[in-house]
């Protein structure tokens, strides 16, 4: 595990070297830095040229970054620290993340249930048709329809933002009205996938000898459905869940950017943007990071769910 | 004279299939006394595992089946769930081939069997529990404790068809149903596996219906023997006088291809089982009867007393069956 | 990280997301075939493929889509013919952006009082050729990998499939950006995929995610046939990896194999699309224009109230999608392994 995470930062650390010319985006930024503040910059985000520069330049920042975010690079554009920057946008991605997830899979699994009952009758259809569809839609159309409809023409809700323009403090109405339309977004494809997810995977499950041996001891039908069916099928679903978790992290991106909803997603097409290195590095250790880990919880989570996968 | 525990009567089931109609099964009488073990042999085809999939309600909805099956005289053919699951699991109980797949991988021996006394019964935890690693012990399994703890892939092939049968008998049944419970197991296991049957049978007086195609088996096991060909019973007859004179071409047949030490030739039986779709008229066995008259076309023959078996040859008074082709 | 669990989800993984995510008219299992009452039915003989064939045209949404998707490529390609305007001619008479849709422009002008009828036939071309070279390019590097690992396993198989693994479970679209930015600051590799804006580039871009599903899924099959006698059979006639794998494997796998090259095409038209929202995509240059690029106007048009820049491209992007959709799931059920009798 360790070594991966070496070996992940420094590839990231190298594919931001290689990418970005940070230097030439800083200048652009600051066109009448002086020569020691030029120096300066170089200095404290190690750009020393060359391929040994390269190394030390690494070893240089993941000094500081496991220092703690009081020592690390700050933002290109405004000088800002970046770790409050990257915590806003997390804990609102997470809550839109959050909020949809709780939502779509939940009700994404039950419809997949709800479906594989009756396989081929028109309820089974319908509920596919309508997965399918709702999948196939590219998921920016559905946003700038949805903010186009609701927001601009209708103005029910507020087309962008966490809170309106100006506002202070936390106001949970609010804070849920900008969410609704994102958040609608998200279910969408959300849904769309684990109802067809489930619904395969029980399927999946239907032909099993097991059971028919269920039934054959007299239970009551629902509960060969839930503790034997449902109980198999859901396995590696539940191993998808954790795995799009750690994905999560990474921000909705299209989502957020046309919500204007300030996030993972927004932060990254900002830094992006602004070739802004010293706010985009943190943040794909961040994304790794959580890769590496959900990957992880979804390997456990498989062996604690199948006894047939345990470590002998 | 005593209530049978299984009683099947004009028994038919009927696949609805995109090609037509497969009649599977077309008619079986058959009746299981308490405690009596009763072989069903015939090869793929010939309806036996779907006549009883039937009596036990696990058959797909589309399949049509009419008759009566009567276990301990509740009416199972066309009977609510409800009252199905009143009567599987706790009258009348199966046990299938693979056991492997008929396990549920994800949870232990024990929990299965507890599943099993749950449905029927009610107990503590505790006591069931004690229950299922009791009925491990029953069915042989050796530190049943430990076992109960165990999921189905850390027992061998014998074991989990204990375990099934563990499970089976759970609630006392008065008939068990065993689809071939020991085609897919060693011979040395196989016999062990009859071995278990037999222990319950005597000590808990359950009546055993032994589906197989293997004679072995049921010459080991049975004490009558129904033989099945394209959906209906063609002979019936203890298992004595089945071996030593049977009454129908189609067991002369299957006798006379089971490898024996002495005799020098295998003789298979000719042609290959009708094809149920569109079986033949009269009897369905003719086209594959060397005996076959243009009488055995006319009409399907019924189960008729021939000495002291039940025979559906309505030739047998003319012809000698026993005699090497 | 130990072994087991690894191969058992990929493989679930691998299974779960391609067969099941293009599975909508999945068939209920066939239960009558397990009970013995099948014999002696006759059949006239026809290939795997034949069958397949027939099977896809009884799909109704893949058939219909098919009608759809060929006369929408008639259009496309003919595009001398079937615009109306150049791509950087206004239309006359001059003055006249933002027209609604009318007979002059059927559906209407852009800013630059282009009309959007012809722009929009030339960007499904241009992305639609971006989409299925990008396929066709995964679909050659996955298949060989991906037949590679799955026969000879040992140490490549794992560190691909580790690879793979982690990259594919990546949030996507950071990824791509991230690749994006990092292939354009290669400056020697200039030559062969070109300027981050070209079409060179993002069918290369879209090929290196692309091969890793598709090697992923090659694996798969390839392991589940590796097992089957007529591969033993084969090596003891002393048969070569490579002839094993593409006389016997290969056309055995076709089926996922062509499932997944058609949803790689509608990954990579939506997903241009996407990248050029946000401005990463392609610029094609002078004479022509791609779908993103129109669709990438959308959000603020839409904010104008300019209806028809956004209800085209976009339709025109969710019809390729609906309709590649239906006929990657046409395609799933003809070869449906799992009617095949395999087992």
């Amino acid at each position: 595990m360790i070594p991966i995470l070496f070996l992940a930062t420094f590839i990231l650390y190298w594919t931001i070297r290689t990418g970005w010319n940070p230097l030439a985006d800083y200048l652009r930024a600051n066109p009448r830095a002086s020569a020691e503040k030029r120096q300066e910059f170089i200095d404290s985000n190690g750009l020393y040229p060359g391929v040994g520069g390269v190394f030390r330049g690494y070893k240089e920042w993941l000094w500081n970054f496991v220092r703690g975010p009081g020592h690390w690079p700050r933002s290109l554009k405004g000088n800002a620290e970046v770790w409050p920057l990257l915590t806003y946008a997390l804990g609102n991605t997470l809550r839109l993340y959050g909020l949809s997830a709780v939502l779509g899979i939940s009700t994404g699994i039950g419809l997949g249930i709800i479906a594989s009952r009756r396989p081929g009758s028109w309820l089974d259809s319908l509920i596919n048709t309508t997965a399918f569809y709702l999948g196939a839609i590219p998921p920016f159309v559905s946003a700038v329809f949805l903010q186009l409809v609701f927001a601009v023409q209708l103005g029910w809700l507020p087309p962008t933002g966490v809170y309106p323009p100006g506002h202070r403090g936390f106001d949970a109405a609010e804070m849920v009205k900008h969410l609704i339309l994102p958040v609608i977004v998200v279910v969408i494809q959300t849904l769309a996938s684990y109802s067809r997810y489930t619904r395969a995977a029980v399927l999946d499950v239907a032909t099993a000898d097991y059971l028919r041996t269920a039934r054959a001891k007299g239970i009551p039908e629902r509960q060969v459905l839930f503790k034997h069916s449902v109980r198999n099928a859901l396995i590696p679903v539940v191993t998808l869940i954790a795995i799009d978790m750690g994905a999560v992290l990474g921000g909705l991106i299209i989502t957020e950017n046309i919500f204007e909803y300030p996030g993972m997603g927004v932060y990254f097409i900002r830094a992006i943007n602004d070739g802004d290195t010293p706010k985009l590095l943190p943040f794909l250790v961040i994304v790794v990071f959580a890769v590496l880990v959900f990957n992880l919880i979804a390997d456990v989570l498989y062996a604690v769910l199948d006894p047939r996968i345990r470590l002998d | 004279m005593v209530d049978p525990v299984l009683s099947l009567r004009d028994l038919r089931v009927t696949f609805n299939t995109p090609n037509g109609d497969v009649l599977a099964v077309r008619g079986i009488d058959l009746d299981v006394h308490p405690g009596e073990a009763v072989g069903i042999v015939g090869e793929s085809g010939s309806g036996k595992t779907v006549t009883f999939l039937a009596t036990m309600g696990l058959l797909p909805k589309r399949a049509a089946i009419t008759g009566s099956a009567r276990v301990m005289g509740t009416e199972v053919v066309r009977a609510s769930r409800k009252a199905l699951n009143k009567v599987r699991g706790q009258q009348i109980s199966m046990i299938f081939q693979d056991p492997l797949s008929a396990l549920n991988p994800v949870h232990r021996v024990g929990d299965q069997i507890v599943e099993m006394l749950d449905a029927h019964q009610s107990l503590t935890r505790r006591a069931a529990e004690r229950r299922a690693v009791n009925l491990l012990d029953v069915v042989g399994i050796p530190q049943p404790d430990q076992r109960a703890r165990q999921y189905p892939h850390e027992f061998s092939g014998g074991m989990r068809q204990r375990a099934m049968i563990a499970i089976a008998i759970a609630n006392d049944p008065k008939v068990l149903i065993a689809d071939e419970p020991t085609t897919a197991l060693d011979v040395t296991v196989q016999a062990q596996i009859l071995d278990v049957l037999q222990r319950i049978r005597a000590e808990m007086g359950t009546a055993i219906v032994m589906i197989t195609h293997d004679l072995g088996v049921v010459a080991r096991i049975a004490d009558r023997v129904a033989v099945m060909y394209a959906g209906r019973v063609v002979e019936m007859a203890d298992v004595h006088s089945l071996y030593a004179q049977p009454t129908h071409p189609y067991t002369d047949g299957l006798l006379q291809s089971i490898p024996r030490i002495g005799l020098d030739r295998l003789v298979p039986i000719p042609g290959s089982p009708p094809n149920m779709l569109q079986p033949p008229p009269g009897c369905a066995f003719a086209p594959r009867c060397r005996f076959a008259e243009p009488v055995c076309r006319q009409a399907l023959p019924e189960l008729i007393p021939f000495r002291d078996s039940q025979t559906a040859c309505v030739r047998i008074g003319e012809i000698e069956l026993g005699v090497p082709v | 990280m130990t072994e087991p669990i690894d191969t058992r989800i990929e493989e679930v993984r691998t299974e779960l997301l391609s067969e099941v995510a293009l599975g909508v008219g999945e068939t209920p299992p066939d239960e009558v075939g397990d009970l013995d009452a099948r014999e002696g039915i006759s059949r006239t003989s026809r290939s795997p493929l034949q069958l397949a064939w027939r099977r896809y045209w009884r799909h109704r949404g893949a058939a219909v889509s098919t009608v759809i998707l060929a006369i929408m490529l008639l259009v496309v390609l003919a595009t001398p013919l079937t615009a109306r305007y150049g791509v950087t001619e206004a239309v006359r008479p001059s003055q006249n952006q933002f027209l609604p849709p009318q007979d002059v422009a059927w559906f209407g002008t852009n800013q630059l009082g282009r009309d959007v009828y012809s722009l929009l036939l030339v960007g499904v071309r241009t992305s639609l050729f971006i989409g299925v070279a990008s396929a066709i390019l995964s679909t050659v590097i996955g298949t060989a990998v991906g037949s590679f690992a799955g026969l000879r396993g040992g140490a490549f198989d794992n560190v691909m499939m580790r690879v793979t693994d982690l990259f594919l479970a990546f949030p996507f679209l950071v990824a791509i950006v991230i690749a994006r930015q990092l292939l354009g600051g290669l400056s020697f590799l200039d030559p062969i995929i070109g300027e981050r804006t070209s079409i060179r580039f993002i069918i290369v871009l879209f090929a290196i995610f692309g091969w890793m599903i598709v090697a992923r899924l090659v694996r798969g099959q390839v392991l589940a046939l590796k097992e089957r006698e007529f591969v033993e059979a084969s090596r003891a006639a002393g048969a070569s990896d490579l002839r094993i794998v593409v006389a016997h494997l290969l056309p055995n796998s076709i089926g996922p194999v062509i499932v997944a090259l058609t949803l790689s095409v509608i990954a990579a038209v939506v997903g241009e699309s996407t990248l050029s929202f946000f401005g990463f995509g392609p610029q094609p240059g002078a004479g022509s224009i791609s779908l993103g690029q129109l669709v990438q106007g959308a959000g603020a048009a839409a904010r104008q109230g300019n209806w028809w820049l956004v209800v085209f491209p976009c339709g025109a992007l969710v019809l390729l999608a609906v309709c590649i959709n239906f006929i990657g799931d046409g395609l799933r059920d003809a070869f449906d392994p799992k009617m095949d009798g395999g087992h």
